[in-house]
């Protein structure tokens, strides 16, 4: 979009500003840092909109004087929306904020969002076991009004929009109103349920369109209803192109980080696309054989993750409810009846990818027959789960986001539409196209996006020091690992839909038809006469495990060195900003600095001893 | 420090085996006692820190220890001895590489080839080159800077030296730093043979051209190029090569901006002009 400019430009220009003078640091302040759970906030992306956050409330000339704050926090799908809400509670925790309504977009997520903000079991949590500020510990409460609550916590009410909306229209006793709402300063957060209002306003009927008002004029009265009032926007879609949408969120959209900015970064999956042309049950179990070529891979080549035992999900999506029943019968018939003979067949008509799965099944010993009792077992009817209403996905939240987990069962999923905002998978490997219609541009439209979700990296680690959460092998495409690194969408073999889903991807950032014809590098024939080719060699070494009797002090064991910094106060450092526009000169900028603080070097020793 | 479960006895002893007492690790200059922490507060408040406070932060401090050493824990080191093996046995397959978006301007050069290559700082017939062991480099525009300034050295190298090559380390290989064991992919390897000599000394020097914006990140790969200098030893290969000598040598990183270092160390270290 050119021309425009964006709060999101100006708060950057600004923020470019404050780190050349010191006034800002690229870096997460050791309050959330310490308080959040650490293997979530580690990347260059998040650690810069946290700092412009931080930057935003204590000093941007942006940030509105007396008026409640209002921002858009735009980012892709899997690039870690929760984690920045939650860096964003505690940094609002410093400013003095208790009170916080949480505001999910459909009942589907609602439990599993409170999970991940409130129970310190659950696996993704996304705080530190124990949140400490100014030496005490605090808690995180789900609340459902804000009347007695303890005021040195963190309070937060989650609901859904309409929720929302009907307990402030009709309120009834001991809920909140619109009056109590205003006795404190309250944050609004709200996940992919907002904004989508005017984005959709045109394709809904009169009755709908009056619902979507009455929810964003609710909104609007609770954020009005305080001066120091803060609404929080958090999506992965914002269509600025829309000049209605472009109006409202110009000076809203705080940070964009795009689903190909994400794709570049190395962050999310690789999407490759399997055509070719197969009947309907050659289909299916040609990504079954790949699906279980993934567990074999990933088990086989030891890699490090968070989730082990490694096990792939498959997804088969259907156009309707009753086919997708029909589908789910069928594959069970299909899986019972399924032998040998079938598994001949399929390496004939088969693409390069099965080809490369099944040799690496021969080169394991695993004979034809005894891949189909493994195809049988792994993908029995226990271990499906059909979700086909909201109301299923209600009831099965909870396992569908822990399918990494080696205590879930599930990996075969039959739908139509779930997957929607919010589903949290990581080890989705294949998705399955039942339908064998062509389908229309919106069908097309929510395929992209269903397999843009999927597309979230498995985190593994294959040797040490590399990226847990990155792809690895983009330069080394022959390396078996690199089917880890990629989701399969199974599309139905019709050329006119599979150039409009190429399209789709295309535009959405995450695929370009380039990658399918990657670039090789060959050895010159010349070089292959040299004495060099014949006799030469590379000389390396081999990592080894270390002598543990030869450790004698920290260094050792910890190569960076260890050092710590602890904040008393947060300085306010607002008054200063205003200082530097008057001093140009940056070493006498820093004196002053140096005299409004103190940088005190005290020995750990003399604390442990107290 | 009894608060913390972590700090067990017992426990510290798996990770610090030569350790005697929780004492010594709290004392003991290579241990605790010998650690910074800077505490960031106004002048007025750091003078007059209560008992209360002081403790708060010894355990939190404790806290950060207790994760730091039980996640980033160094269990591994890299050999001393550099072993070889035959070059082929790298090469046999053909490299697959998939690039993003390839953007034709001159700072994401990755994924373009030399050949022809719309910026001249970049362009260069590698087939022509016959010292450049692949067909083509899609490499990094720092990289493309140091393949031409070989294009520029090889003159020179040809006056003292013999099969000259250069390799692009297309993942194919690793070494392993000396003190923690990170794995770290040189992008070049050059080769080298002394000419007229006895000696017969065969040199395979580590090249890392590196960016602007990476530097200081990756300070330790480095400083781990600079101590194959001093610590590499070579595993010597009896069978047929009995009068070859090997010798592996690493080099700073190569900066365009900043080549004159590169540039300085490869001379002296290959004795030209």
């Amino acid at each position: 979009m050119p021309e425009v400019q964006l709060l999101a430009d100006k708060i950057q220009h600004e923020w470019d500003f404050a780190i050349q003078y010191g006034i800002a640091q690229k870096e997460v302040k050791e309050y959330i840092k310490s308080n959040l759970n650490p293997i979530f906030l580690d990347r260059p992306y998040q650690i810069n909109a946290v700092s412009k956050f931080d930057f935003f409330l204590n000093h941007s000339k942006n940030k509105p004087c007396g008026d409640p704050i209002h921002l858009l926090f735009n980012m892709a799908t899997g690039s870690g929306k929760t984690v920045m809400m939650a860096a964003n509670i505690l940094e609002l925790y410093t400013k003095g904020y208790r009170n916080f309504i949480f505001i999910v977009n459909s009942t589907n997520i609602i439990r599993k969002t409170i999970a991940n903000f409130t129970q310190r079991d659950d696996p993704k949590y996304l705080f530190a076991p124990k949140i400490i500020f100014d030496y005490k510990e605090i808690h995180i409460n789900e609340v459902d009004n804000f009347e007695t609550v303890p005021d040195e916590d963190i309070n937060i009410l989650f609901s859904t929009i309409q929720g929302l909306h009907g307990k402030l229209d009709k309120p009834r006793e001991s809920q909140i109103t619109f009056e109590s709402l205003a006795e404190n300063k309250i944050v609004i957060l709200s996940d992919e349920a907002h904004h989508l209002n005017v984005l959709t306003k045109n394709s809904k009927n009169k009755g709908e369109e009056e619902e979507e008002k009455n929810w964003e004029s609710t909104i609007n009265k609770v954020l009005a209803g305080h001066s120091e009032n803060i609404l929080l926007e958090y999506t992965a879609t914002v269509d600025l192109k829309h000049p209605k949408i472009l109006e409202k969120y110009i000076d809203k959209v705080f940070v964009r980080y795009s689903l190909k900015e994400f794709r570049n970064d190395g962050y999310s999956k690789e999407i490759k696309l399997i055509k070719g042309e197969l009947s309907h049950d050659e289909r299916i179990l040609q990504a079954l054989i790949l699906n279980l070529y993934r567990q074999k891979v990933a088990n086989n080549r030891n890699i490090q993750s968070p989730f082990l035992p490694f096990k792939a999900v498959i997804l088969f999506k259907s156009s309707s409810i009753a086919e997708s029943e029909q589908h789910f019968k069928r594959f069970l018939t299909q899986l019972k009846k399924l032998n040998s003979k079938h598994l001949n067949e399929i390496k004939t008509v088969g693409g390069s990818t099965l080809k490369k799965a099944l040799a690496f099944f021969e080169e394991l010993g695993i004979s034809n027959q005894q891949l189909c009792e493994e195809l049988k077992d792994n993908f029995r009817e226990e271990r499906c789960i059909v979700i086909n209403n909201e109301k299923a996905s209600e009831e099965h939240q909870i396992e569908l986001n822990q399918l990494e987990g080696d205590k879930n069962e599930y990996r075969v999923i039959f739908t139509v539409k779930m997957l929607t905002e919010g589903w949290d998978v990581l080890n989705l490997f294949d998705i399955v196209r039942l339908d064998e219609s062509k389908g229309t541009k919106a069908t097309t439209l929510s395929e992209a996006q269903l397999i843009g979700r999927g597309a979230r990296y498995f985190p593994m680690s294959i040797s040490t020091g590399d990226e847990m959460y990155q792809r690895k092998l983009d330069k080394d495409l022959g390396n078996t690992l690199r089917c880890i690194e990629e989701l399969y969408y199974h599309s139905i073999n019709d050329n006119s839909y599979i150039d409009t889903i190429t399209k789709e991807l295309e535009e959405q950032g995450i695929y370009n038809r380039e990658q399918e014809d990657p670039i090789r590098v060959r050895v010159k024939e010349d070089f292959k006469q040299t004495s060099l080719w014949e006799d030469g060699f590379i000389f390396t070494n081999e990592k080894i495990k270390k002598d543990g009797k030869k450790i004698t002090s920290l260094k050792q064991v910890h190569e960076s060195g260890l050092q710590y910094k602890f904040h008393i106060e947060i300085l306010q450092l607002k008054n200063l900003l205003y200082l530097t526009k008057k001093i140009k000169n940056k070493s006498k900028f820093k004196k002053i600095l140096a005299q409004k603080t103190f940088l005190g070097q005290l020995k750990i020793l003399e604390l442990a001893f107290v | 420090m009894d608060k913390i479960p972590f700090y067990q006895f017992e426990q510290l002893k798996r990770i610090l085996p030569n350790l005697k007492s929780k004492k010594q690790f709290l004392t003991d200059e290579n241990y605790v006692a010998k650690v910074p922490l800077t505490i960031i507060a106004n002048e007025e408040r750091i003078k007059t820190l209560t008992a209360n406070e002081k403790l708060q932060i010894a355990e939190n401090v404790l806290t950060a220890i207790k994760n730091d050493l039980s996640s980033k824990i160094t269990k591994y080191e890299g050999s001393k001895k550099f072993e070889g093996r035959p070059l082929k046995s790298y090469l046999e397959k053909d490299v697959l590489m998939m690039v993003s978006q390839p953007i034709d301007d001159s700072k994401k050069q990755y994924g373009l080839p030399m050949t022809g290559n719309r910026i001249e700082d970049f362009r260069m017939n590698v087939s022509d080159k016959d010292w450049y062991i692949y067909e083509e480099n899609y490499g990094t525009s720092e990289e493309k800077y140091f393949v031409r300034y070989l294009d520029v050295v090889i003159t020179e190298l040809k006056k003292k030296y013999t099969d000259i090559y250069l390799l692009r380390n297309e993942k194919l290989f690793q070494i392993f730093n000396f003190s923690n064991g990170a794995a770290f992919e040189p992008d070049f390897v050059l080769f080298l043979k002394e000419k007229d000599t006895d000696k017969k000394m065969t040199y395979q020097l580590f090249i890392e051209p590196k960016g602007d914006g990476f530097i200081i990140n990756d300070k330790w790969k480095e400083k781990f190029l600079e101590e194959i200098n001093l610590k590499a030893n070579i595993m010597e290969i009896d069978m047929l090569y009995e009068d070859d000598k090997f010798k592996v040598i690493g080099l700073p990183f190569y900066n365009y901006r900043t080549r004159q270092k590169f540039e300085a160390a490869f001379k002296e270290k290959l004795k030209i002009k």
